[in-house]
């Protein structure tokens, strides 16, 4: 088969790994230029510079004769407008787009797009599974910014229940994007609400402070101040 | 008319500073705030800080009141999310979108979306001025 993948993200990598292992035929379209040529180093010559949301794009990537398209950017403008294109201009016989915001899926299923895989509603869903030692889950790595995307709960007997989201003293760079409570309702980082035990905060946070953020909202020592 | 306008750069704040003197009701939604001083003095409108491909900024606009939808970014992968969306979600009575990519349009009129393309319309105005 011949599957076009439009992003070069670590998923998209990953995928391409995997497909050309099992000798099928594969092109990457990524627009940024220097990622282009770490996939290139990584991955050989399988990789297309430029925006696979412009037709003439897809064309050159040879989309006519493609199998299958896949979407898998961050913005999910682009998702959807590279799937549109494929199959409306280039008649891609199967599009699939991941879906970074869940709300944009019933949309995207009516809009055409053949298949729909909503991350962020995979992630939260193994959130809940995850072992309760664990107080920190990685969820994302944002690329060559050296920061990530991590999930911290809340431990029982922190000492953090009842405290406004502002009285925390965050460390340089950290921001809380979620915080999603038990029942799973999920509230925008206000600066007056209240946490509780098993609140899980959605965090975008510079690597090195990770272990320091998760210090702050599980109430245990830090382990980096040990080197 | 209740209009809402997303986009408010050279095209969106005009536009809407031209709709609103002319009597309409104008909501206009852009990212970025600074964007707001392509609106001429006199916009009385509203005007909200917001992406306009968002489910909840767009019913802060009130998109599900407005008669007329109108994607005015220079990106077109967000005014064809944004249209759509106004167009099968919202179900906005008209849906006008600014297209760059002239290949965009056909589907665009399947869906039943207006698009204006400058890019077109550019050439063509240059043509007429090389041949008059």
């Amino acid at each position: 088969m011949y599957i076009l993948l439009v992003g070069g993200g670590t998923l998209s990598f990953n995928l391409a790994k995997d497909l050309l292992l099992r000798s099928h035929e594969v092109l990457i379209v990524e627009r940024d230029r220097e990622r282009g040529e770490e996939l290139s180093r990584l991955l050989g010559d399988v990789i297309l510079r430029g925006d696979g949301c412009e037709a003439t794009v897809l064309e050159l990537a040879g989309a006519g004769r493609a199998d299958t398209l896949i979407a898998t950017t961050r913005a999910d403008k682009d998702n959807l407008t590279a799937c549109q294109i494929a199959k409306s201009r280039f008649r891609v016989p199967r599009t699939i787009s991941t879906i970074n915001d869940p709300r944009n899926e019933p949309l995207f299923k009516k809009l055409g797009v053949d298949v729909t895989i909503s991350v962020t509603d995979i992630v939260l869903s193994n959130i809940e599974h995850q072992i309760p030692e664990r107080s920190v889950m990685p969820l994302l790595e944002v690329e060559e910014s050296g920061a990530e995307l991590v999930s911290i709960k809340i431990p029982p007997d922190s000492g953090i229940e009842g405290k406004r989201l502002d009285e925390m003293q965050l460390p340089d760079g950290a921001l809380i994007t979620l915080v999603i409570a038990k029942n799973g309702a999920a509230r925008a980082p206000a600066p007056d609400i209240i946490l509780s035990e098993d609140d899980n905060i959605i965090a975008l946070s510079p690597e090195n402070e990770t272990e320091a953020l998760r210090s702050i909202f599980t109430g245990e020592p830090s382990t980096d101040s040990n080197d | 008319m209740n209009i809402v306008i997303v986009g408010c750069g050279r095209v969106g704040g005009r536009l809407g500073t031209v709709l609103d003197a002319e009597g309409h009701k104008v909501t206009i939604l852009d990212i970025d705030e600074d964007s707001f001083r392509f609106l001429g003095p006199s916009f009385r409108g509203e005007a909200i800080i917001g992406d306009g491909t968002d489910d909840d900024d767009l019913v802060r606009s009130d998109i599900d009141d407005t008669d007329v939808f109108i994607a005015a970014t220079e990106d077109d992968a967000c005014n064809l999310l944004a249209a759509q969306k106004a167009k099968v979600q919202f179900r906005v009575p008209k849906v006008v979108c600014r297209v760059y990519d002239p290949v965009q349009k056909d589907l665009f009129r399947d869906l039943g979306v207006e698009t204006v393309t400058p890019t077109t319309v550019t050439v063509e105005l240059l043509k007429d001025a090389i041949e008059r």
